[in-house]
């Protein structure tokens, strides 16, 4: 496989197998993480074009590791959550005016259960090369 | 002596007979018997100051017989005093060298230590220019004094207890109109009878009439009922002041209005109930708080119930979204490594069914965050016209049809949240459709109503809605659908009221139902 690297974190591991099952059907390279600090460690040790980023992670949170993947590489990231987006549901979730600004650094969100044919339209625009050199 | 007493018809006969004694002369007077039966006391004296005669009412006054007493002996014994000259003894034979008539007032006691009042008059008998006795007489007065005191004592009595009645008077008198000019008692005052006296403007306007039309008139003519009319009569009898509570008083004419009354007799000089005062307090407004509270409090438990509910629906909804996810993403992968077409059937169905699971979870989602509207201005029908696109899309193969007639709303404006607009609207197909089987036909009309309210009626030709059922379809999770959330009217019926309109249903079982969804008007533009 030459395609570009993806990498998922979500801490329901079914989703991160069928996910990277789907993304590898079509073509890309996929590793999974299934907390944030895995996912931070990952990110750190190599270069992914997408992050797959689920919001509600154990040990180190989503929003968290979302502020880092954008501070430390040029990944680009789809937020997919399960959590209304326009919803406050209790404690542990990020209230809208915490969660407003970090969301504004993913460049894509996609509510569960996400239209699929719009997710992988995404990913294809997201893995195209950017850069000049790499053109 | 002659100490007894043998009655006024032998007076003569004892004058005659004291002639024979030592004593000087009597003058002789001619008619004893006319001083015998002089009608009030009298006594008479000899020179030498010895009573030498008294006639019936003196010795009846005196209670003996003072014949023969001297003056000295006889006001010892009588403790003669005239309160007129300082209690000091009468002196009676000052007559004697005056020689004139007086008269005094007296105080003495008899032979049984009784005091009496008598006034009394003096005058010395003479004869050939001497003095030859004193005769006094008197009248008792006792009786006479001790009425007049008791009745100036009573006047007194009287008259403070006038002063005393006259200051409850005037008191009772402001009480009163203090009373009758207080908004909500209501006062009248009843004869025996039961017909009215007076009445307050409280207890006329209570009746929508004026204080004149009540007196004269018979309450319970007026206002018939058996039960009070035997009450009233009870407390009558009793005289014991009878009470009621949130009674219809005026059930005959006002059975909506209750009051507190209480019926008061007022005792007459006989101890006789001869007027009776009704006041009645109008407890209709505190029936009422008392309603309107029970039903904030029903209406604060709901919302607490729906508001738990709505959390715990958030959060259902929440997690169900995840294994959702997972299952749409192995459903294409399935497709996708399969590529078997008769897997296809099956893989759409199980599409199909995460789509409707996805649209209860936002449905329920959409009911726990039920958000302040942002309010924008937008054409009613339009809205209208794009739910029932949507619908037709979503029912392509539902055999009923979907009419429309919103000429009625062209140009009309309403204030309204876009969102919460389209889903109301959505909600309300969705129920047209799903209660037409087979063949029918949804007829979505749009109108102005008298009120100038936009009015969108959704009609239906399907099995139409039970009346027991009627009342609760805005009930949260109440639904008559297999798969329903029942939240799709609650929803619809909170989202119109955040939006500032109204839902309401009317519905006939077996011929249909018609949904009349009313929002205010902002404008119309051609």
């Amino acid at each position: 496989m030459t395609g570009a690297k993806v990498l998922i974190v979500d801490d329901d591991r079914d989703m991160c197998a069928e996910l990277a099952e789907m993304l590898r059907l079509e073509g890309y390279t996929v590793d999974t993480a299934h907390d944030g600090l895995e996912g931070k460690r990952m990110i750190d040790g190599g270069a992914y074009a997408v992050v797959l980023l689920d919001l509600k992670l154990p040990l180190y949170d989503g929003p968290e590791l979302l502020r880092h993947i954008k501070e430390t590489s040029s990944a680009r990231v789809i937020v997919i959550t399960g959590v209304p987006l326009t919803e406050e549901l209790g404690r542990e979730a990020l209230s809208w005016e915490e969660r407003e600004p970090v969301l504004d650094l993913a460049d894509a969100v996609a509510e569960k259960p996400f239209d699929i044919s719009g997710v992988l339209e995404s990913i294809r625009r997201f893995a195209r090369p950017r850069s000049p050199e790499a053109l | 002596m002659q100490a007894e007493h043998d009655g006024t018809g032998r007076a003569g006969e004892r004058l005659d007979r004291g002639e024979s004694s030592l004593r000087p002369a009597l003058p002789e007077i001619d008619s004893g018997e006319l001083l015998a039966s002089f009608p009030e006391p009298m006594i008479l004296y000899d020179a030498e100051m010895v009573i030498r005669f008294a006639n019936a009412p003196a010795v009846e006054s005196l209670g003996f017989d003072p014949t023969s007493l001297s003056i000295d002996a006889m006001r010892e014994r009588i403790d003669l005093r005239s309160p007129e000259s300082d209690d000091r003894a009468v002196d009676l034979d000052q007559a004697d060298g005056e020689r004139v008539a007086r008269s005094t007032f007296y105080r003495f006691h008899d032979s049984a230590g009784r005091v009496h009042m008598a006034l009394g008059s003096s005058a010395p008998l003479v004869r050939r220019g001497e003095v030859v006795g004193v005769v006094w007489t008197w009248i008792d007065i006792t009786d006479r004094v001790r009425a007049e005191e008791m009745l100036s004592v009573a006047m007194d009595r009287l008259e403070d207890e006038l002063v005393e009645r006259t200051i409850e008077l005037i008191e009772s008198q402001e009480l009163l109109e203090e009373i009758s000019s207080s908004t909500h008692l209501l006062m009248a005052g009843l004869d025996t009878s039961f017909n009215y006296l007076r009445v307050n403007k409280t207890f006329a306007g209570a009746l929508g009439r004026p204080p004149e039309f009540f007196p004269g008139r018979n309450h319970f003519d007026l206002f018939p009922c058996e039960r009070t009319e035997r009450r009233f009569e009870q407390a009558l009898l009793s005289r014991r002041v009878l009470n009621a509570k949130q009674h219809a008083l005026f059930r005959a004419e006002r059975p909506d209005l209750f009051y507190d009354w209480s019926l008061h007799p007022v005792l007459g000089q006989d101890g006789e109930a001869d007027e009776l005062i009704l006041v009645a307090v109008d407890v209709n407004l505190r029936m009422k708080a008392i309603d309107d509270l029970r039903k904030a409090t029903e209406q604060i438990k709901q919302a607490k119930r729906l508001s738990d509910i709505g959390t715990l629906a958030a959060t259902v909804a929440h997690e169900l979204r995840n294994p959702l996810g997972v299952i749409r993403t192995a459903v294409y992968n399935i497709r996708r490594k399969s590529g078997d077409p008769a897997l296809e059937r099956h893989i759409a169905n199980i599409e199909k069914k995460i789509d409707e699971s996805s649209a209860i979870i936002n449905n329920l989602l959409n009911y726990s965050r039920m958000q302040t509207p942002s309010l924008k201005r937008l054409r009613v029908g339009d809205i209208v016209s794009e739910s029932i696109t949507g619908a037709r899309k979503r029912f392509r193969t539902h055999p009923a049809k979907i009419s429309r007639n919103l000429r009625g709303l062209r140009g009309a404006f309403v204030k309204a949240d876009v969102s919460q607009l389209r889903m109301v609207f959505d909600n309300v197909l969705v129920n047209a459709l799903q209660a037409i089987e087979g063949d029918g036909e949804v007829r979505v009309r749009g109108t102005i109503g008298k009120d100038g309210a936009a009015v969108v009626e959704i009609s239906d030709t399907g099995c139409g809605i039970e009346p027991q059922n009627l009342e609760r379809i805005f009930d949260p999770f109440f639904t008559l659908k297999a798969k329903g959330t029942g939240l799709g009217l609650a929803v619809s019926s909170e989202l119109l009221a955040l939006n500032k309109g109204s839902i309401s249903v009317r519905s006939k079982p077996g011929a249909g139902t018609t949904v009349k969804v009313k929002l205010p008007l902002d404008g119309r533009e051609s």
